[in-house]
């Protein structure tokens, strides 16, 4: 019963997000204003005039794992901002803390070099592991940000407690810290640590208010309708249960 | 009538006058050669410069005939010779040794046999000592501008005439650069030393009365005769071999008289654009700029803009220093009896009375008496002076000018980076939080100040505690330990007094991990709680580590529904599945209990939804940080469950060994956990405030960007 | 020719295929289906394990070349090999049952480990602090004071509890297990929406995050 409920879920939102993607190529709907969004295009405009870097910190999201949601979302981020920082010739640098994942943030940056005709350089120190247990990720993420390269660091992706200590040294470095997880601890720490923090859904809407694609938007548009209709869901459950029927 | 140019001084002259009214100079020469072509001017000096001339002509020095006869014998010259060398003015075998001789040879020119008249050989003494202020200048004299007609290319070589047999023996072959390799200071103004050689010599130079540089800039010429000197065929003459012999005195002046036969050469269409740009003013200048005027009558009718008139006023004073600066010292001293009010000048200078007096010897003045010496005073051949080329400027443009150019260069220079406007880390306040929090801590370790403990039944205590009464003796446990070092402590105040009632019991742990170091932590976990409540618990006996599930969630999947495929041994290598304890153990769903410790809550969650359905929800319980607790808990509270069980914290761990009446190692932290939280929390509330209230006091700031804002 | 074929229609088609497989298989309990999936999902295993090892040579090359720049930064590769031969000596050689073993952890990694705690528990006592000069806003005041109730909430204040304020039934565990954990449900369920439509995304090959 479970499972036919989950496969019709599946089926029902990748009908609409299609629906919807067809709809935002005919009339694209605005997105509502997130000060992080705003921030970071300022922010990154300034640091590729001043020939600082941006720092990505794409987590520790396994290929294996549902967290490599947000890890995805962080490499979409990586790749936009690596079409704008070219203009630099400040690629950003992207740590992981997962083997699979630094292939991925690897193959992400080649790809984004040759699109621009460009042959990367230096793409192991561009996309590296950084540890392979949080706190080693942590500290070995904290390295890059210490020689003061770097002016923006975005961290998405999944992380635990550790993302306290690149937080930590990002802030003593002046850098502007955009941060979202899909870890709720993670949340709980960005929310004091970060200079923009994103909760729950909001880090998957990153792409979107960076890249304006209609499937980006799309998505939210369909994660939007999906939400109301859990909370509509919600409501009208808790409501029978309390009659008793 | 047009006006005539006096070949010595450059004056304008009357058409009639014979002899120049100003150096007395003749102006038509005595001796004309029939032309053989047109009658044109153009063709007329070419025929003149290129006619072989009778060996007995009594006018030709000995060194004009010496090399007219090579170029006869120039017939069996061939160009071969000359290597890559391609011949110059092949078509119009122009006889231009006698000036290009002079330049590209590397000898002095004292040596080479030039006829110098008498008249000429007295002045050397006047022209050595004039030498000095042009070496002084030499380094200016680097800058000589090439005129166009000098600066030809390769493709226009075809069309130069071939040179004179003497002159491609003197002549070294071009490079890349037409003069590269040759002096051109040195080989028209000799040095102070060559100059005295010269005169010691006794050998007269053969200076060309036409290879002049006027003080163009100190006298008065009619701007109305500029043009109307090429009509005339002596003009066209002196200015064909004065544009041969000698570098243009002004831009204005030499290009004004550029014969016809020039015009064939490159650098035509330069000079017609740029003739034509300083005649027609563009549009947007027109009105802004006063119209161009032929005499000082028109001149004078024009009204200047004010703005003009005020860069006049301003400029005029300094104008005159410059003037007094760049003033010959001949035309210095000039200046300096006009200002005597016209007094004749007591002392002339000797060579000037000498000459006054003096007889053309040879050159078209010959015969001629008191001739002006054009050599030292007018007809020196020295470059423009250096102030040609410089803008009288006043001092604030002076100064803007000099603001400009340093900003051009501040522009090119690398700039350091400035250091970054860091984000003040507040060490001391940081160091402050760490003392106190560290002090609070050691306070509660040591001295224990409240020895108190949790006085409550959590319901997740009790829930636990039932599934571990339930357990058979010496049952088979399955735990999954996903805890990293820096949580190491608190999950043994967790878990100690749920793994050591187990122990109690003699269960046996079979122990899994799902991250890089939790089978090495699980391994250490299970020995401090033997070793912290007295058991004698050994890993062989006590549990099978089978080590790290690598992933991910699809590695607990595939654990979970296949346990012996995907670990088949432990840690150290033996076969996990052949102990005689787990020979009745095939799933998870064998196992009675199952226990997942972690600190992550999102492993935390992995594991619930890939056991479920593996492992029956009472035999679930989970063991975890505090900071997992809010996540697990909807599962718990949650109807169904889906665990059976949430220890969270040292809270519960505590409360566990309260309601098993076996104090450990949580009961241990207690005190200092409780006061640690407390100073944290007051630290909080209190460095809020005060950063809150500074905050109002010294005004908001923006929220940190760091370096880019 | 390995480029275009990655490039090409094809790896789009083997992404949308296996991705179905297992999602179907996850969902439909066949049995051709399930043994496709299992397979699928060992050979998944078997290369994340190989992308770690992947992982680990960059991090060596990395910091190889480091040391070899003799940058600044060339004393942390240099403790870095050196950590990395200990751990592979004492740990692959001898094993995790060995008491060398047991030492490099009770006094190397676990010390280590906790004092980067501390320095978080440090890090977050101080972000808090300055939460409302740099970021003053009603979220973080409410943010600010569900921290320190949440805190308070959990201990006794000075060894007594206060009742109705604290205990199992008091108003700050309330606050907390209700307000938290409804708190963390909705956060929970945007996270989990915005997962299944990212992976929609990649599955149907409308987006690809990583590549050209």
């Amino acid at each position: 019963m479970s499972n036919g409920i989950g496969l019709l879920i599946f089926i029902a939102l990748s009908i609409l997000m299609i629906f919807f993607t067809v709809a935002q190529r005919k009339k694209p709907f605005t997105l509502r204003e997130l000060a992080a969004f705003q921030r970071l295009r300022r922010a990154i405009g300034l640091a590729v005039e001043d020939g600082k870097g941006i720092h990505v910190t794409l987590g520790r999201g396994t290929v294996l794992s549902e967290n490599l949601a947000s890890a995805l979302i962080g490499l979409g981020v990586l790749k936009r901002l690596t079409t704008v920082a070219l203009i630099g010739d400040h690629p950003p640098i992207a740590t992981s803390g997962e083997g699979s994942l630094m292939l991925l943030a690897q193959d992400c940056l080649r790809g984004t070099h040759r699109r621009l005709g460009l042959e990367p350089q230096n793409l192991p120190q561009k996309a590296l592991l950084a540890g392979t247990t949080p706190y080693a990720y942590a500290v070995g993420s904290q390295m890059e940000l210490r020689d003061g390269r770097v002016a923006v660091d975005l961290l998405i992706g999944h992380f635990g407690n550790e993302a306290a200590l690149i937080c930590d040294v990002a802030h003593q470095q002046g850098n502007l810290i955009i941060a979202g997880s899909d870890d709720l601890t993670a949340q709980s720490v960005f929310a004091a640590a970060a200079t923009h923090p994103l909760y729950g859904e909001e880090v998957y809407a990153a792409v979107a208010y960076m890249d304006g694609d209609a499937l980006q938007r799309a998505s939210l548009q369909t994660q939007d309708v999906a939400r109301w209709v859990i909370i509509l869901f919600l409501i009208i459950a808790s409501v029978v249960k309390l009659v008793g029927l | 009538m047009e006006a005539q140019r006096c070949p010595m001084c450059g004056q304008a002259n009357p058409p009639h006058l014979e002899v120049c009214q100003y150096c007395q100079a003749r102006l038509k020469p005595l001796w004309v050669e029939p032309s053989e072509g047109s009658g044109s001017a153009v063709e007329d000096g070419i025929a003149r410069s290129k006619a072989p001339l009778e060996p007995d002509e009594p006018l030709v020095p000995e060194w004009l005939r010496t090399d007219r006869m090579q170029i006869d014998e120039g017939a069996s010259f061939n160009a071969e010779e000359l290597g890559q060398e391609e011949p110059l003015f092949p078509e119009e075998p122009l006889d231009t040794d006698d000036f290009l001789g002079g330049m590209f040879s590397d000898e002095p020119l004292g040596d080479q046999g030039e006829d110098v008249p008498e008249w000429l050989r007295s002045l050397r003494e006047d022209s050595a000592a004039a030498e000095r202020p042009l070496q002084s200048a030499k380094s200016a004299d680097q800058d000589l501008p090439i005129p166009f007609w000098l600066d030809f290319d390769e493709g226009a070589a075809e069309e130069v005439p071939p040179q004179s047999p003497s002159a491609i023996e003197k002549v070294p072959p071009f490079k890349e650069q037409p003069f590269e390799d040759i002096d051109i200071d040195s080989a028209i103004f000799p040095s102070e030393q060559e100059a005295g050689e010269k005169l010691t010599s006794e050998e007269p130079r053969a200076v060309s009365p036409f290879e002049t540089f006027e003080p163009f800039l100190f006298t008065e010429q009619p701007s109305q005769l500029v043009e109307d000197s090429t009509s005339e065929p002596e003009a066209a003459e002196v200015s064909s071999k004065e544009g041969k012999t000698s570098p243009p005195a002004a831009e204005g002046d030499w290009m004004s008289e550029i014969p016809p036969w020039l015009e064939t050469l490159p650098g035509e269409e330069w000079m017609e654009s740029e003739t034509a740009e300083k005649e027609i003013p563009p549009e947007f200048l027109q009105g802004a700029v006063p119209p161009f005027v032929e005499t000082d009558e028109e001149l004078s009718e024009i009204e200047f803009p004010a703005w003009l008139d005020q860069v006049e006023r301003s400029i005029e004073p300094e104008l005159d220093t410059v003037i007094e600066s760049l003033t010959p010292p001949a035309v210095e001293r000039l200046t300096t009896m006009e200002e005597e009010k016209g007094e004749v000048p007591k002392e002339r200078p000797e060579a000037l009375l000498e000459e006054e007096d003096a007889v053309e010897m040879v050159g078209p003045l010959h015969g001629l008496r008191g001739v002006l010496p054009a050599e030292p005073l007018v007809a020196e051949p020295k470059k423009p002076s250096k102030a040609l080329s410089e803008l009288l400027l006043t001092d604030k443009q002076r100064a803007q000018a000099e603001l400009f150019l340093r900003m051009i260069e501040e522009e090119g220079k690398p700039q350091p980076i400035p250091p970054s406007r860091r984000a003040k880390p507040h060490l001391l306040w940081r160091v402050l939080i760490f003392l106190v929090l560290f002090a609070a801590a050691a306070v509660g370790l040591v001295l224990r100040p409240f020895s108190s403990a949790p006085q409550e039944l959590s319901v997740g205590v009790f829930d636990a505690m039932q599934a571990v009464n339930q357990l058979p003796a010496e049952a088979v446990v399955f735990l999954v330990v996903d805890i990293e070092g820096s949580d190491f402590a608190e999950m043994l105040a967790t878990t100690n007094a749920l793994l050591d009632q187990m122990m109690i019991k003699g269960a046996f742990f079979v122990v899994v991990s799902a991250n890089q170091t939790g089978a090495l932590q699980a391994d250490r976990l299970l020995r401090e709680v033997s070793r912290l409540n007295g058991h004698k618990v050994q890993p062989s006996s006590g549990w099978l580590n089978l080590g790290y599930l690598p992933g991910g969630v699809a590695g607990m999947q595939a654990f979970a529904q296949s346990l012996p495929q995907i670990l088949p041994n432990t840690v150290d290598g033996e076969a996990a599945w052949q102990d005689k304890r787990l020979q009745n153990i095939r799933s998870l769903a064998d196992f009675p209990l199952v226990i997942v410790i972690t600190e992550d809550s999102t492993r935390a969650r992995q594991w619930i939804e890939q056991l479920k359905g593996q492992v029956s929800e009472a035999r679930l319980v989970f063991a975890v940080s505090a900071q997992v607790e809010p996540v697990l808990r909807p599962y718990y509270e949650a109807n169904p469950r889906h665990i059976q069980s949430v220890l969270a914290g040292i809270r519960d761990g505590a409360i566990y060994e309260t309601q098993s009446a076996r104090p450990g190692w949580a009961m241990q932290l207690w005190d200092a956990y409780t006061l640690t939280a407390l100073v944290a929390a007051g630290l909080i509330i209190l460095g809020a405030l005060v950063y809150f209230l500074i905050g109002l006091l010294v005004g908001r700031k923006p929220p940190v960007e760091g370096k880019t804002s | 020719m390995m480029q275009s074929f990655l490039r090409s229609p094809f790896s789009t088609l083997i992404t949308f295929i296996t991705g179905m497989v297992v999602l179907l298989g996850y969902f439909i309990d066949v049995d051709p289906l399930n043994v496709l999936r299992s397979r699928f999902l060992q050979w998944t295993v078997l290369l994340a394990a190989v992308a770690l090892m992947l992982g680990v040579f960059n991090l060596m090359r990395v910091h190889w070349k480091r040391l070899k720049e003799s940058s600044i930064k060339a004393i942390y590769s240099f403790a870095f090999f050196g950590g990395f031969l200990l751990a592979l000596a004492v740990g692959g050689l001898l094993g995790v049952q060995h008491s060398l073993t047991r030492a490099v952890i009770d006094f190397v990694i676990i010390p280590i480990e906790t004092s980067l705690f501390v320095v978080i528990l440090v890090s977050l006592v101080y972000a808090l602090t300055r939460l409302l000069q740099s970021r003053l806003s009603a979220f973080s005041f409410v943010f600010l004071v569900t921290v320190v109730f949440s805190i308070i909430g959990s201990i006794p204040l000075l060894g007594i509890e206060i009742p109705f304020l604290q205990g199992g039934d008091g108003i700050l565990s309330l606050m907390t297990r209700v307000l938290g954990t409804a708190g963390v449900r909705g956060l929970l369920i945007g996270v989990a929406l915005g997962s299944v439509l990212t992976g929609i995304r990649v599955l149907l090959g409308l987006d690809r995050p990583y590549g050209e």
